[in-house]
């Protein structure tokens, strides 16, 4: 039951992920305190050829009493199985960090789009992204330009499936108010072998900040994903 | 149910991501702030405590001469003072008739020495034989010198009148700069202007019946008992003043004054206020915050043993706030604050919890160290921090601590600075950095004592210190300071003592920290890489210092001494690591540096935290800039610059395993 609605919604996914293609424009820099612009990511893909025949199983959120962070499904109840069909509209909390699939699968590759939400006045943020590196594997992140104005842009792998980002205005006076869903980075990842694998926020290396450095609170939203490869 | 348990993993999670952080945060908040405003009162307070009579005691009681002849000019201490003084304010004179009582010190003595401030007109016997006396000069102070009839010996009794007038010169410039006086339009005195001061320090009771024109009222460190019209002039009234309690200095204030008090069983606080209505709103805020202070003070020093506690708002000419023992001098500007004009009103509390903490430090506990004013200067200053944090503002005395340190650090060069107990204390040109060092460095210093011993260790020492010497003639001193507190603590206090008090400079802790594969039993485990240096040479600290590890799981503080110049420590650990906090509790002066570059907060790997506090901080300044972060100043040159901010962008995503170190 579970497996068919997730197949159909393959379809879905890629048919939306093709119309949005292209649609965000990325920076792919590092915008430093007038410097360059370089690219950030240093992932590398192999070029392997392979077919893959993957399926995406995304968790959503109702509310932020749902089990988020579960990744037992069998403690789960089928009453706050996350609804994902059926036209309901996905509910994320405010201020919260997010995963969305954005491009339409290519071959073994997935992109994940890291999506904020009504932060509110931001001066800087810090995400770690983490997942299974034995699944999956960092091949770009694309960090897109958040802020109005000039701003700092930083992100790398600091470990096997551990991604750093850091974005910050080069002034603590500036800031800038993010309200909706913003997205802040798109990460190109490559699935290695089949399995499921989450990709977690590391809560405590994450950080969003107010240009008075108050901690705003988000809630971080993990991405369940489970990958076929043949 | 469901529903709530998932709601404790989240709340869980974000305590935990927030407390990781959390200590930063709070850093960050208010300290800047402190930094400026304590930057600026270090500016603005210059001479504060280096005023007054006994100031130039302490002066002389350095110079060579004293220290080599110290018989013939300590020969006696007063134990009363008694007689009638007149003072006006219009033509700036002072006329006193002065009966001097005490005992001799010295065997032998044949003639007794005295610091003067008027005119000596005639020196006898209370029968009203006539004394010889000379007037001679030591280091520039007037010293009155009477010849007795006949030696006498250790011990024995004198008394002598003496009569004196004159317009005395308030800022009087001897050794240094001092104020003594002001006589419009609020009269203020160090009543040493008019009662001849031994040099080896009074310990005396007072009956004084001081004339001052009509209408004024009259303070003092004795009490009022009653006044009178004057005998000497129709247009001045007479005020007799008793202190029959024996203190080392008294002042006097008199002006045209609303007076307020309140019980503070079994004595009383009072409030001299002049006539406005600023003065007059703040007075009962005033009145319970002295007896709180007080109350607070009994509780942690020992019982308050003056019959009362009173303030004298005076005119801000005087520079500084003054804590005469039972009298307060608070110039206007720092008695207003809070009221509406400027500052805050948790700021006018702070100065009265310093100036309060001086009837402890040194008013009722006498140091006799002529090297060491960090002994009131430095306790009165960590006292009231220690108040405004245990009663008004929690988090206050961690904020005002590490501003100090940092004030101490960046605005005090190795070349001015001098240890907190040293002859080069009482040498110090620079009031400001009089201020960093005598009363920031020697308040960190104090806070530094009480958390290696403990609260209940430190406050029992002196309180014992208290019981022991206060309104005895007995005195203390650097030395027996540190043989009370190491009795209560039980071992030597030298590697406090030795780097921090009889030196200068304070440790450099190059800290690396690297992640290193789990246990056996799959513990996760760190080494911790310490290399130590000294920010001026000679000076070796060898101190017990704090490591905070902070996982998921929580935080885990290890003690290790660190005694060596090279250091590694390896630690298991539950979770998974965070970052590591040295010396979390802020207990010494030092300076921490990452070993890897751009490791603003210690966690092993420079990612988007690390960024986000250097790019907020970029060009920040201390003492100038809400955004100065002392933790990004990796050069520690007070800004942070390029240079700075470059070490985290360069090395953005890099590990401490990756670089090596």
């Amino acid at each position: 039951m579970r497996k068919a609605r997730t197949l159909s919604l393959v379809g879905l996914l890629v048919l939306i992920s093709s119309c949005d293609a292209g649609k965000n424009e990325s920076l792919d820099v590092a915008n430093d305190i007038g410097a360059q612009r370089e690219v950030l990511s240093e992932s590398q893909v192999s070029n392997d050829d392979r077919a893959y025949e993957v399926s995406i199983d995304r968790y959503e959120v109702d509310s932020i009493y749902t089990d988020i962070f579960s990744e037992d499904e069998d403690a789960v109840d089928s009453n706050s199985l996350p609804q994902i069909s059926g036209g309901s509209v996905p509910y994320y909390p405010s201020p919260s960090f997010r995963f969305e699939q954005d491009a339409a699968l290519d071959g073994n590759k997935v992109i994940l789009d890291v999506v904020a939400k009504d932060l509110g006045e931001v001066f800087g943020i810090a995400l770690r992204i983490e997942w299974d590196p034995s699944l999956l594997e960092l091949e770009s992140v694309n960090l897109q330009q958040v802020f109005e104005q000039d701003g700092i842009y930083k992100a790398k792998e600091i470990r096997p499936g551990s991604l750093a980002i850091g974005i910050a205005h080069n002034a603590s006076y500036k800031k800038h108010e993010i309200s909706g869903d913003v997205v802040v980075a798109k990460m190109t990842l490559k699935l290695l072998k089949s399995g499921e694998v989450s990709i977690t926020y590391y809560e405590p290396r994450c950080l969003v900040v107010t240009r008075r450095l108050e901690p705003v609170k988000p809630v971080y939203i993990p991405y369940q994903l489970r990958a076929l490869v043949r | 149910m469901k529903a709530h348990r998932s709601f404790l993993v989240i709340a869980l999670s974000l305590l935990v991501s927030v407390q990781a952080q959390a200590s930063f945060i709070e850093d960050s908040s208010s300290l800047n702030q402190r930094i400026e405003a304590n930057l600026k009162k270090a500016r603005l307070l210059m001479d504060f405590r280096k005023t007054g009579a006994q100031a130039i005691l302490r002066h002389l009681r350095n110079q060579p001469i004293l220290r080599q002849q110290g018989e013939s000019f300590y020969t006696h201490r007063t134990t009363s003072f008694s007689g009638d003084v007149l003072i006006d304010p219009q033509t700036r004179s002072v006329t006193a008739h002065i009966q001097i009582d005490g005992k001799i010190l010295a065997s032998r003595t044949n003639s007794l020495a005295f610091l003067v401030f008027l005119n000596v007109e005639s020196v006898y016997t209370p029968d009203g034989e006539a004394l010889q006396f000379s007037i001679t000069e030591l280091y520039g102070y007037p010293i009155l010198r009477v010849a007795l009839p006949e030696p006498r010996n250790r011990g024995d009794a004198f008394s002598l009148v003496v009569d004196l007038s004159g317009t005395p010169n308030c800022s009087y410039s001897g050794g240094f700069q001092v104020k003594l006086c002001a006589f419009s339009p609020i009269l203020y005195m160090d009543m040493n202007i008019f009662l001849p001061m031994g040099l080896a320090s009074d310990f005396a009771t007072s009956d004084l019946r001081i004339s001052i024109p009509k209408g004024m009222m009259l303070a003092a460190t004795g009490i009022v008992n009653g006044v009178a019209p004057s005998n000497a002039n129709p247009d001045f009234e007479e005020h007799h003043v008793v202190q029959d309690f024996p203190t080392e200095a008294r002042s006097l204030s008199a002006g045209i004054y609303d007076y307020s008090k309140i019980p503070m069983s079994p004595q009383f606080a009072g409030l001299y206020t002049t006539k406005d209505s600023f003065s007059e709103d703040l007075a009962p805020k005033i009145l319970m915050d002295i007896k709180d202070i007080i109350r607070f003070y009994e509780g942690i020093y020992g019982a308050y043993l003056f019959p009362k506690i009173e303030a004298a708002q005076i005119t801000d000419d005087a520079g500084a706030a003054f804590g005469w023992p039972a009298l307060l001098w608070i110039p206007d500007s720092m008695f207003l604050i809070g009221s509406g004009h400027y500052g805050m009103e948790t700021d006018r509390t702070a100065l009265f919890a310093h100036e309060l903490a001086h009837q402890w430090f040194p008013d009722m506990n006498k140091s006799n160290d002529p090297f060491a004013a960090w002994l009131s200067e430095g306790f009165a200053e960590f006292s009231s921090v220690y108040y405004m944090d245990n009663m008004v503002e929690k988090g206050y005395l961690e904020s005002a601590i590490e501003s100090y340190a940092l004030l101490y650090r960046y605005f005090v060069p190795a070349t001015q600075d001098y240890p907190l107990t040293s002859w080069q204390s009482q040498y110090v040109s620079d009031s400001m950095v009089y201020m960093l060092v005598t009363y920031y460095k020697g308040a960190v210093v104090t806070n530094t004592l009480r958390k290696v011993i403990g609260d209940k260790a430190f406050f029992g020492a002196l309180k014992k210190l208290h019981e022991d010497i206060a309104m005895r003639e007995e005195y203390y001193d650097t030395y027996k300071l540190q043989q009370y507190l190491e009795e209560a603590y039980g071992d030597s206090l030298d590697f406090i003592f030795v780097p921090y008090v009889y030196n200068i400079g304070y440790p450099i802790y190059k800290v690396n920290v690297r992640r290193l594969e789990p246990n056996q039993d799959g513990k996760g485990r760190i080494e911790v890489k310490i290399n130590r240096q000294s920010s001026v040479a000679g000076t070796k600290f060898d101190l017990p210092i704090s490591f905070a590890v902070i996982t998921d799981q929580g935080e885990e503080t290890r003690t290790e001494w660190v005694t060596e110049d090279e250091k590694t420590f390896v630690w298991a650990h539950e979770g998974r690591f965070i970052r590591l906090r040295v010396d979390p509790e802020r207990v010494f002066i030092k300076r921490v540096v990452p070993m890897l570059d751009g490791d603003v907060d210690i966690s092993g790997e420079i990612d988007g935290i690390d960024l986000i506090y250097a790019a907020w901080a970029y060009n920040g300044q201390i003492g100038y800039s809400y955004n100065f972060l002392s933790w990004v100043d990796f050069d520690a040159n007070g800004k942070i610059d390029d240079k700075d901010l470059n070490k985290v962008l360069d090395n953005f995503g890099r590990t401490s395993e990756e670089a090596g170190q």
